[in-house]
């Protein structure tokens, strides 16, 4: 297979998982673009674009047109359609309406990603696409395992209040009915302990090798889409998707 | 076989992801760094490039964040137990950026309509640093109006 075709097989990989991710909550975020276009929200903090509800919406829906570039287009289009994604994520990163959403941070990460595939030379998409990958996916796990460095989360409590008491689904109710609040304290102590464990190990990734990562990257995120929530998909499957793609480019090798 | 000469495509994206993480990695570190975050997380930065850098950072479910909503203004003595508030007090843990609160987000329409003021405690922490932010928010000529409270 030439190394042509290879990187337009990557690209489609690498957007169609992320389109999965950044979609994957338009139930929610329709709702959410109605109550704030009829109530937009006013805090001086931020400026004016950074409220305005239709950059929201705009930025939400960008990447429909984005990814047709990137699937169905020539270099530049795909360049232009990698620059959108990485324009509304950043947008999504920043502005108040969607700003808490961990899927923007993700998007933009792995959207760069996506830029340096449409854009890098031949003989560069095997030395660097996966090493790349890796460092972007590494670095977002760093960034959720520093912020549990503390002992809020090495205690557990944090993962006691957010998952244990205050989630309805299954696990954590049918746990909280069958044992003691100090059983499910140790519990959470321990489910804190092995997710820094794992995040910590997961930010290694430009060390380790790229099979191996992979594989333990992919199953570490299906177990905290396990874990937690399906919108944890959202954040979650631009990064399986990116890993995946550069693990395509693997075969010009 | 990794590695050789990066275009400099990879080159920028090697050192965007070795910037951002040299700022996390120093985070447990710097007081200052950690005001920032928090400032983030309060919807309160100090200037809009720090909002923009800060916000473009992974720091998914990291530091302890609560917040509290309340009809009338959450003092001190009823924050330690708000069950002795004679009116509803909602408390929530979230992963991070509790200033997400400030939008009122399942009640928002309702509250809208209803004219409804809400005040809003948050309180965060991270390594030595912590912040605690009050907001009052108001729904009032087709907008919700933010404002910070003394």
């Amino acid at each position: 297979m030439n190394t042509a075709s290879l990187r337009g097989q990557a690209l489609r990989i690498a957007t169609a998982g992320w389109l999965v991710g950044w979609y994957g909550k338009v139930v929610f975020f329709v709702g959410h673009f109605r109550e704030a276009v009829a109530w937009p929200i006013d805090v001086s903090s931020l400026p004016a674009l950074l409220r305005a509800p239709w950059i929201a919406a705009a930025a939400y829906a960008i990447p429909v047109a984005a990814g047709a570039a990137l699937w169905f287009g020539g270099r530049t289009a795909r360049l232009a359609g990698a620059a959108a994604l990485a324009v509304a994520a950043a947008v999504g990163c920043i502005h108040v309406e969607l700003f808490n959403d961990a899927t923007f941070v993700t998007s933009f990460w792995t959207a760069l990603w996506i830029a340096w595939l449409a854009a890098a030379p031949d003989d560069e998409l095997a030395r660097h696409g996966p090493r790349l990958a890796r460092c972007v996916v590494a670095f977002v796990f760093l960034g959720g395992a520093i912020g549990k460095l503390t002992a809020t989360y090495i205690s557990g409590e944090a993962f006691y209040h957010l998952y244990f008491q205050q989630k309805d689904s299954w696990p954590y109710s049918t746990l909280r009915a069958a044992v003691s609040d100090s059983t499910l304290r140790a519990i959470a102590r321990w489910f804190s302990r092995l997710v820094i464990a794992g995040e910590l190990a997961l930010s290694l990734g430009p060390l380790a090798p790229h099979r191996p990562y992979v594989w333990a990257a992919c199953a570490a995120i299906g177990l905290m889409v396990l874990s937690s929530t399906f919108y944890l998909f959202s954040v979650l499957a631009s990064l399986a998707a990116v890993l995946v793609a550069s693990t395509w480019l693997t075969r010009t090798r | 076989m990794e590695g050789g000469r990066a275009s400099g495509a990879a080159t920028a994206l090697y050192a965007a992801v070795a910037t951002g993480g040299l700022l996390l990695v120093l985070l447990p570190l710097s007081p200052p760094l950690q005001r920032r975050f928090l400032a983030n997380h309060h919807l309160d930065p100090p200037s809009t490039a720090s909002w923009i850098a800060i916000g473009l950072l992974p720091k998914m479910y990291g530091g302890r964040h609560e917040f509290w909503m309340s009809p009338e203004p959450l003092s001190e003595f009823l924050r330690a137990d708000p069950r002795l508030a004679p009116f509803k007090v909602s408390h929530y843990w979230v992963n991070h950026s509790p200033g997400r609160a400030v939008r009122l987000d399942t009640t928002r329409e309702a509250a809208g309509r209803a004219g409804a003021t809400t005040y809003l405690r948050l309180e965060s922490s991270y390594g030595s640093e912590s912040l605690t932010s009050t907001y009052v928010v108001h729904a009032a000529a087709g907008r919700i109006e933010v404002r910070a409270a003394p």
